[in-house]
């Protein structure tokens, strides 16, 4: 087989595509269903699409996966997976519990492998080369700008009274607005630079 | 800043992911190296002459200076 840099495009390509369409039916099935296998699945799905996508994404782009980046997966991958557990089956409690402390505990704790993601891509990005460092900067500066504009467009339009925010389905949207927005920054800065 | 990464490279018959390999940098940046879309570190071009056991202004051309 070789290394996943080396196959043809088509197949690094063809990889890539499976990756994405593994993961966002996986993330489909996690939502349509209560079923607890089926959930279950849906999450294995979601950890093996995150796998292919990390190696093929890369691939696509003809560079090889660094011990970094192999470190990064092997970190994030639980750390993400924990928070869709708890969203699903231990957030939801909070509105039934009654004792504030508890109660905000168990509010925020989907908070807590978040900060552990955040953690982690702090030291991937401090890893990484010095041009890649540049890249994840101008990212991040982009998914602040285009972010920070979003939120100011849709106060000023609510202000006025022109559309009704729900201001905690805006405060949880922040984020991954951010990552998203961060994400595609840096897809962008990696594909001008793709050629050989 | 011209330089004569590429040159060097095809010299010791490395692809642009081996020469990063053994730079411990992404092929990228060795590709916009290359093609001068980003000037390396001084650590960094001094790594990239030794590799080549050549010295750093025989590699890297500043250009014309103001």
């Amino acid at each position: 087989m070789g290394r996943m840099e080396e196959w043809p495009a088509w197949q690094r390509w063809g990889t890539w595509l499976f990756g994405w369409v593994l993961y966002a039916g996986a993330f489909w099935m996690l939502f349509v269903t209560a079923n607890v296998a089926v959930r279950i699945a849906a999450l294995a799905g979601i950890g093996a699409g995150l796998l292919v996508l990390t190696y093929s994404s890369r691939a696509v782009l003809n560079e090889r996966v660094r011990k970094i980046d192999r470190w990064q997966l092997h970190v994030t991958l639980p750390a993400f997976l924990a928070y869709m557990l708890l969203m699903l089956y231990v957030w939801p409690l909070a509105a039934h519990i009654a004792t504030p402390w508890l109660k905000a505990i168990v509010a925020i704790s989907p908070a807590l492998p978040l900060a552990f993601v955040a953690w982690a891509m702090i030291r991937y990005v401090n890893r990484c080369d010095e041009m890649e460092r540049r890249q994840h900067l101008e990212a991040a500066g982009i998914s602040v700008v285009v972010v920070s504009l979003g939120s100011m467009v849709l106060g000023f339009l609510a202000a006025v009274g022109l559309i009704r925010v729900n201001g905690a389905l805006v405060l949880l949207f922040i984020l991954p607005t951010l990552c998203v927005a961060y994400g595609l920054a840096c897809t962008w800065s990696k594909w001008r630079n793709r050629a050989r | 800043m011209n330089n004569r990464v590429r040159e060097l490279r095809e010299k010791h018959g490395w692809s642009q992911g081996e020469l990063g390999e053994r730079l411990d940098v992404s092929r990228q940046t060795i590709n916009a190296i290359e093609t001068g879309k980003y000037d390396p570190s001084l650590p960094l071009a001094f790594k990239i002459a030794r590799l080549f056991g050549s010295r750093i202004e025989t590699i890297f051309d500043p250009g014309k200076q103001s």
